[in-house]
């Protein structure tokens, strides 16, 4: 019997607190509009929305935050809090592997640095190192990986922590991904004219742009034969298969048919073993902005053929804006949530649907019906694609 | 012996930046890119050519990308950041938005060459390069790829006498298909790891017990039959990647496996992770020498300043058994 790889814990810290369960009813139930972003008020260069992890947030996460930036910080609060979720045993330190991607790991840091006039040593010298950072905190031990592919970071984490499960070369693996406000990036965003005016609006013909936003989400992947071993009480789901490609088209636009974001869902579908019929719900890259969008449904369509129709959607960039190198994550964690309720959450914003985009959405209230599998995209700058399909616990 | 690689590297560049970034022949848009960015995409070109890889003989959707990098638009970030701390938004013209996430330089390698398999920036401090080796390995075994262009670079890091670009390509391929095109092999891709390993704050009290741990986790990546290792390792100035050597020594000596202590590339963590990587090139080079001597490899490793190891095992040439 092969090995499957389980979700057993869950863990975020996102721009609604601390925590999976209140992130969840919020995705059913609530909207919030964004804030602004904060180096607005030193009147540095824009006012662009944001969703941020509100300071009272942080409180207890400042001791990390404060040495290793909040994107490390971050990550161990939603780390801990996935291990506890999961039940496993980590007073002794812990056997596992941890996967952690990130797009500005802890510019906050260097800013901060920067601000302050310090040079290195005081200055961090690596920018993207969050999972050793957890790991030493956690005393985990294990395989480790950082990946840094901007936007789908995140995804690309669970992808590699699915891998290490399959191999065997590690039967629990820590996955997820951590981003928090850099001035850079969201000057960059707004320069590019990537950033909404006021709300971000997924595959709604007046989307002009994405809502970025912070937050940490990690995810407890566990092969089958370690959780039955250990009489474990939860399991989300599934992860049942991956697929990267890249465009090579452009740096910062995606491809305009979606040719290899289609291909990246083909190859997760063939890992998965399951056809375009079998996918339940998608839960899509969806940032908002004209392009990306266009580009994400055509592939959708190309892929899905006549069962494009029947799929349900939640974009949930909607809700909690878009966080670059953690959205991958929030995706997978929201994705968990749907397998294990059984109901697609709200997307937000969506008053008059572009026809170029198949999907259907839940747009008044959540959607409870038979769900299991859910296929989970993310898209980067550099043409970073891809593709998890998650499934209900066999 | 019973070798487990399939794959091969067929090609090998790397250069500290030393004229001027750009191809032979410059395409449109170059002069947009961080020097990093060039440079990386020079040595690229440098390491197909080395290869032989002409006429594409694999799909687009066959070749893949994977690239360690720390520091690659780090100088770029500073500026951007004072600047626009300076000037407000003003300071940052679209153009420069290009460059603001650190997975772009390869990026810009798939858009150059038009490589689509899969295109990861593995961010691992110091260990990225390996990282991306081991990655563009297990894609091409899992027969998800039939080749990558596996590498590092490091553009400047401000505030350190590191003002320079480098970078370093290894051209990698299953064995099979590099053979059937007649490619010449420098050296076959063993098993790698990259680990995270708890090392307490009195690191030597701790060397038992990581020694024993290094030596469990060796055995699964050491070929049966191999007797005797060329060892390489880099590592940063930290007591941690110290006492790490120490134990990886201790760890060999307890699978009964020499280690000639093939050189203690020892470098500042301003060099980020092209050093590994350049010394993986650099063995695959030399690899004359013990080719044929079955029971030898070179072994390089590579510590973080966080606990992380990296290993990789390397045979040269193309011994007779393999394949």
């Amino acid at each position: 019997m092969g090995i499957d790889v389980l979700i057993t814990g869950l863990g975020a810290v996102s721009p609604r607190g601390l925590g999976v369960e209140q992130l969840w009813e919020y995705l059913l139930h609530g909207y919030e509009p964004p804030d602004r972003f904060p180096y607005s008020a030193k009147d540095r260069a824009t006012v662009s929305p944001f969703y941020p992890v509100k300071t009272a947030h942080n409180r207890g996460l400042d001791e990390h935050g404060a040495t290793d930036g909040k994107a490390v910080a971050w990550s161990i609060w939603s780390a801990v809090q996935a291990l506890e979720d999961s039940g496993l045993d980590v007073a002794e330190g812990l056997e596992a592997g941890i996967v952690l991607g990130t797009n500005m790991g802890i510019s906050d840091r260097l800013e901060r640095a920067l601000d302050e006039g310090l040079a290195l040593p005081e200055k961090p010298m690596f920018l993207y190192n969050l999972a050793p950072k957890v790991a030493r905190t956690l005393g985990l031990e294990g395989p480790i990986r950082t990946v840094s592919t901007a936007c789908s970071a995140g995804l690309y984490s669970v992808s590699l922590g699915y891998e290490l499960i399959k191999s065997g070369k590690a039967d629990v693996v820590l996955a997820g991904g951590a981003e928090s406000a850099a001035t850079v990036y969201q000057a960059c965003f707004q320069r590019l004219g990537a950033l909404a005016t006021e709300a971000c609006k997924p595959f709604d013909t007046a989307r002009n742009g994405t809502v970025t936003s912070e937050g940490a989400a990690v995810l407890v992947l566990e092969s089958s034969e370690h959780f039955r071993n250990r009489a474990g009480k939860r399991c989300y789901g599934v992860v049942k298969g991956y697929g990267w490609s890249c465009d090579g088209y452009h740096p910062v636009s995606p491809e305009p048919d979606g040719e290899q974001a289609g291909e990246a869902m083909l190859r997760a579908l063939g890992m998965a073993g399951c056809g375009p019929g079998d996918i339940d719900v998608v839960i899509p890259h969806g940032t908002g902005t004209v392009q990306n969008d266009l580009s994400e449904s055509r592939a959708i369509k190309r892929v899905f053929g006549e069962h494009a129709d029947r799929l349900l959607a939640a974009a949930i960039k909607s809700k909690i804006g878009h966080s670059i190198g953690a959205a991958g994550a929030f995706s997978c964690v929201a994705g968990a949530m749907m397998l294990e309720n059984q109901c697609c959450p709200v997307t937000a914003n969506l008053k008059e649907q572009d026809p170029e985009c198949p999907l259907t959405f839940a747009v008044s209230s959540p959607v409870s019906r038979a769900i299991n599998n859910v296929m989970v995209n993310a898209y980067a700058f550099g043409g970073n694609n891809a593709t998890v399909i998650l499934g209900r616990p066999l | 012996m019973n070798w487990t690689s399939e794959t091969v590297v067929t090609g090998i560049a790397f250069q500290p930046l030393e004229k001027p970034p750009g191809p032979a022949q410059p395409r449109r848009g170059m002069k947009f890119l961080l020097p990093a960015t060039r440079h990386l995409l020079e040595v690229v070109e440098a390491a197909l050519c080395d290869a032989q890889i002409g006429e594409a003989p694999y799909a687009p959707n066959a070749v893949g990308v994977a690239i360690g990098t720390n520091h690659a638009n780090r100088e770029f970030l500073e500026r951007m950041y004072r600047g626009i701390a300076g000037e407000g938004l003003r300071f940052v013209d679209p153009m420069d938005a290009t460059h603001m996430s650190v997975n772009l330089s390869a990026g810009h390698v798939s858009i150059h060459n038009g490589f689509k398999a899969f295109n990861l920036t593995c961010t691992s401090s110091i260990t990225g390069g390996m990282e991306a080796l081991l990655i563009a390995r297990e894609q091409i075994e899992s027969g998800r790829a039939a080749m990558a262009v596996a590498g590092a670079l490091e553009g400047p890091l401000p505030g350190t006498t590191r003002n320079e670009c480098s970078s370093v390509v290894l051209i990698v391929e299953k064995a099979e298909t590099a053979k059937l095109r007649g490619a010449r092999i420098y050296g076959y891709v063993g098993q790698s790891m990259l680990n995270v390993y708890s090392v307490s704050k009195d690191v030597h009290l701790g060397r038992g017990r990581l020694a024993g741990r290094l030596a469990r986790d060796i055995r699964e990546l050491l070929p049966r039959g191999i007797a005797r290792v060329r060892l390489h390792f880099v590592h940063g100035p930290t007591a941690i990647s110290a006492v790490m050597m120490e134990a990886l020594l201790d760890a060999l000596s307890i699978l009964d496996v020499r280690a000639a202590i093939a050189g203690d590339a020892g470098k500042g963590p301003a060099d980020g992770c092209v050093a590994p990587l350049n010394v993986c090139a650099a063995s695959l080079l030399a690899s004359g020498e013990g080719a044929g001597d079955e029971e030898e490899g070179s072994l390089i490793a590579a510590a973080g300043p966080d606990g992380e190891l990296a290993l990789q095992f390397l045979k040269g040439g193309c011994p007779a058994t393999i394949g």
